[in-house]
């Protein structure tokens, strides 16, 4: 049995290890928890603004290897962006910014959890 | 031993054989139980109790003969005390919503346990705040068994009810239900006792147990979903007001008033699941050719091979006794570094089915101090061929993560 999988590449199992922007971001100027109830995923996520502008993005969260990596890449790609640019990102820009391929339905709660709560907040 | 009477496991996913251990979420169902619906469907279809026409009466006979079949199968007083739900989650809101709305007061306690699945815990939860009743809980012990030691202080003369599993769904571990039936029958409490993991996989009796109310779930006993099992005792359920009302649960009806049936259509408003009552009843029969002893056998065989190998393996804890014994084959684990979800995920790439996640029991996860697990569950179909692969799997999915 080959020792790969598609959804863990070293992009994957990096940002799971070393989840980039981890933690509380003090003065924060939006602050939201969400939990995932099929799985008990949870994540709080908090973001320095600037009028439209996400200047910083930072959270605390628990979960799968998936949701963790893509709350750290989404907390990356998401820095200096301007509100609209982040409302039209899909499940299947997650999985490209991780670069594994269009998951399951079953694991697309895992790719966009921090998406959809990102989303929440700044709508 | 039984794979060839599946037919679910001839499929192939994604190419490969099936291992499918997640029968404590749902078992297989066997050949006769689909050939029993689907003769139903093409042979005797007809609402029943009402039609004089035969197929009515062919649908009735073989619909109530199930009743009988249930009454034999956890051993009832009456076939009166068998009331069809549509599922275990059905019955527990059943009781609480009918016997706790008329029995249960300011003050009264409500006794649980620390393993229960959320059907028996939210019900209780509702009717406790509605009513100003008390919850508390038999704590679970290092050995994941319950602390009877705790019964003497817990159950007291406040006690009305005493709700507990018979197998808990996330430990395996089957509860000392008759032990615990007579403490609580000494304080005068009920007993009510969530059977969803037990049926078809140990005999049951409800008198030697000492449940007053038992409920079972049949699509985790090889029978179809959509279909459970209220067993009360006689007098209880006669005292009980209707839960749903409607058709076929009534007497008579003016317009103004009504009056029940008798047990148990009172219990059994509108058209019924018949298919799903006949499957059940075929499920039944299924288990009865196997035999208690050989499913007792195999499944203890799967088990303890399967805490074995799991023990075996570096950073791997098992939520649960770790021997055979007074247990059944549902055994959680957390694996270091690997979350539960991504390790299903792995094992489902090679066509492992298992289940993660709190197992609707999220208090048992806090209490054990996780926020979930991953589950194996084994049924008849299984062989040691699928807990093998369950190990090759569990040993990848390491390796994918690098440990």
């Amino acid at each position: 049995m080959p020792d790969e999988s598609s959804n863990y590449n070293p992009i994957v199992l990096a940002h799971y290890r070393h989840p980039r922007n981890f933690g509380i971001l003090e003065n924060a100027s939006h602050k939201r928890n969400d939990l995932n109830p099929l799985c008990g995923d949870e994540i709080t996520i908090y973001l320095q603004t600037a009028g439209p502008r996400i200047e910083k993005m930072t959270y605390e969260a628990r979960g799968c290897a998936l949701s963790i990596a893509a709350a750290s890449v989404l907390s990356e790609f998401v820095r200096n962006k301007k509100f609209p640019e982040i409302k039209n990102l899909r499940s299947a820009d997650m999985a490209k910014l991780l670069e594994i391929p269009q998951t399951s339905a079953a694991r697309e709660s895992c790719l966009t959890l921090a998406l959809q709560s990102l989303n929440k907040l700044i709508s | 031993m039984f794979e060839r009477k599946f037919p679910i496991l001839k499929r192939k996913i994604h190419g490969h054989r099936l291992a499918y251990l997640d029968s404590a979420s749902t078992t297989q169902k066997p050949r006769e139980v689909i050939d029993a619906m689907s003769d139903y469907y093409e042979n005797h279809n007809a609402n029943i109790h009402r039609g004089i026409h035969t197929l009515s009466q062919e649908a009735t006979a073989k619909y109530e003969g199930v009743r009988d079949k249930v009454k034999k199968f956890i051993n009832a007083t009456s076939r009166e005390e068998i009331i069809f739900t549509s599922g275990a989650t059905a019955a527990l809101n059943l009781i609480a919503a009918t016997w706790g709305e008329q029995n249960i007061k300011r003050g009264d306690e409500i006794l649980l346990t620390e393993m229960e699945h959320h059907s028996n815990l939210v019900p209780w939860q509702i009717i406790a705040r509605k009513k100003g009743a008390k919850l508390k809980f038999i704590p679970i012990s290092e050995a994941y068994s319950l602390q009877l030691a705790t019964l003497q202080r817990l159950v007291t003369s406040r006690t009305k009810i005493v709700a507990l599993t018979h197998i808990s769904n996330v430990l395996g571990t089957i509860n000392e239900l008759s032990e615990i039936s007579q403490a609580a029958h000494r304080h005068g409490a009920i007993v009510v006792a969530d059977g969803a993991q037990a049926g078809g996989h140990l005999p049951i009796d409800v008198q030697k147990l000492g449940a007053d109310f038992y409920v079972l779930a049949g699509h985790k006993m090889y029978g179809p979903t959509g279909i459970g099992v209220l067993y009360g005792r006689r007098e209880l359920l006669e005292k009980m007001p209707p839960y749903q009302t409607g058709g076929h649960m009534v007497r008579s009806v003016s317009w103004q008033a009504a009056t029940w049936s008798d047990l148990p259509g009172k219990f059994e408003a509108g058209t019924a699941n018949i298919a799903e009552v006949i499957g059940l009843g075929a499920a039944i029969d299924f288990l009865s050719s196997v035999g208690w002893g050989k499913i007792a056998r195999h499944e203890q065989n799967l088990t303890s091979d399967a805490l074995d190998k799991l023990q075996k393996i570096p950073g791997l804890k098992i939520y649960g006794p770790t021997r055979a014994q007074n247990r059944i084959g549902v055994i959680s684990f957390t694996l270091r570094d690997v979350p539960p979800h991504d390790l299903a995920s792995i094992l489902d790439e090679q066509d492992i089915a298992i289940r993660t996640g709190h197992h609707c029991a999220m208090p048992l996860h806090t209490r054990l101090g996780i926020e979930s697990s991953a589950r194996v569950s084994f049924g008849l179909h299984n062989s040691k061929k699928d807990i093998d692969e369950l190990i090759r799997g569990i040993q990848h999915a390491r390796r994918i993560f690098q440990l």
